[in-house]
């Protein structure tokens, strides 16, 4: 379905990642693989270096160190937000939501809105939808939109399909009204593919028990078990192929633009040859699509955008403004895009989680 | 067909493929050979092969049968 929003703006974004950087070469022994392919695999994909926490760091830790370091900078006050959305794959706790341990660790005010989505690939772009909605209400003048995920504790480091590009992260988002204009989006389901990315046990429907934990070989070499997230490669690969371009002429047409408008595409990072296949398909210049995340950062689920945003144009978007489309694709299945303007923010950055003592 | 079989003999880093070559047998026949092969198969033929496609394919010319029955419905 096709939406539109009025008079919203992104006004700043702060992208939070280990300190601790993992090397695709360093890890090629775990995965049942002659070396000469794993070189292979390296440079298809453009895997290099991720980003992945220590065992004891969850998603809101990773949110809360950002959201302090702001608080510190005085870039965002304690009571100049009114909601908070935290979008991520991985809870702290069944109960209570992240969104709720985040304002408790934060010792934040009472009088706001605390929601979690649960959401992949493409939830930067769910979450701004949401973000736009609240933005409606008169009671709330500025929305903090958090995607954060730590979903390498759930990948099978001998799952040479998913580990090699697993990587951790948050964003903090800062959404508000102003200036005027139109902001274009769309998004479709289909909740019939969703086998493709998965993480079988673990909630309800099948607790994680020892049986779960058994890690077997899936028959091509990847051992994991059922509590490992299971990623289908190809068929993710035909699912963007066949979704992703009639996604973004449809955006266009709503739109009333065409290529020549767009100054960036900052679409999900899941590897660099998704992206160039794509870019390819749709007739859009390399440059003008970055995919360097994946091999600098990781694929950090629905962070990968803001993660896009700020290693690629981060002093273009703090002095000057630029027509963007964002596109965001996976789990569900899930495929949304959005064309605004971004700029002038007022911050861009990006920092390294330490673990913090207290 | 000859592209087809040029493209598969240079991912499986061989001389020549044949039509009647059995795919697994070939060293380099694993999932990332598979991806290029279906990334080549949508932009040559504008037809995109699933992994539940590829389970009921064994030789060279299985494969080529299926991208041309799908490209002609």
């Amino acid at each position: 379905m096709d939406l539109v929003f009025k008079d919203k703006s992104i006004s700043g974004v702060l992208l939070v990642v280990p300190s601790e950087e993992k090397f695709f070469i360093e890890e090629m022994s775990n995965f049942h693989f002659p070396l000469s392919r794993s070189l292979k695999l390296k440079e298809v994909m453009g895997y290099d270096r991720h980003r992945v926490v220590s065992e004891e760091t969850t998603a809101t830790d990773l949110v809360v160190f950002g959201m302090r370091r702001l608080f510190d900078e005085n870039l965002l006050f304690k009571d100049s937000f009114d909601a908070l959305i935290v979008v991520s794959q991985s809870p702290d706790f069944l109960m209570p939501s992240n969104s709720s341990v985040i304002q408790g660790k934060l010792d934040l005010p009472e009088d706001m809105l605390c929601l979690d989505l649960i959401q992949g690939c493409a939830g930067f772009l769910i979450g701004l939808f949401q973000a736009f909605m609240l933005l409606e209400q008169p009671s709330i003048k500025r929305v903090v939109l958090a995607n954060t995920d730590v979903l390498s504790k759930k990948v099978s480091k001998m799952d040479r399909n998913s580990y090699p590009l697993i990587g951790d992260a948050a964003s903090i988002t800062i959404v508000e009204n102003g200036p005027k204009g139109k902001i274009f989006a769309n998004v479709k389901m289909d909740g019939r593919g969703g086998d493709a990315l998965s993480i079988p046990a673990g909630g309800f429907k099948l607790p994680s028990t020892l049986e779960t934990a058994k890690m077997v070989d899936m028959g091509d070499g990847n051992i994991r078990s059922l509590d490992n997230l299971k990623m289908d490669g190809s068929a993710v690969f035909n699912f963007v192929q066949t979704h992703v371009p009639p996604m973004i002429d449809q955006l266009f047409q709503s739109a009333g633009i065409s290529d020549k408008d767009v100054d960036h595409y900052l679409f999900h990072q899941p590897n660099k040859f998704m992206l160039d296949k794509l870019a390819e398909k749709m007739n859009v210049d390399k440059k003008k699509m970055p995919s360097n995340v994946v091999g600098v950062y990781g694929n950090s689920s629905g962070v990968t955008i803001p993660a896009a945003l700020v290693s690629n144009l981060a002093n273009e978007l703090k002095t000057g403004r630029a027509n963007v489309c964002f596109a965001g694709f996976g789990a569900g299945l899930t495929w949304a895009s959005m064309y605004l303007r971004v700029g002038m923010l007022d911050f861009c950055q990006e920092i390294s989680y330490e673990k913090e003592t207290n | 067909m000859e592209d087809y079989l040029n493209e598969l003999a240079r991912l499986l880093e061989v001389g020549d493929v044949k039509p009647e070559d059995e795919l697994r047998k070939f060293e380099l026949w694993d999932s990332l050979t598979v991806l290029a092969l279906l990334a080549f198969i949508d932009e040559k033929y504008s037809v995109l092969v699933s992994s539940l496609d590829m389970a009921d394919v064994e030789t060279a010319s299985d494969l080529y049968k299926l991208i041309e029955f799908r490209n002609l419905s």
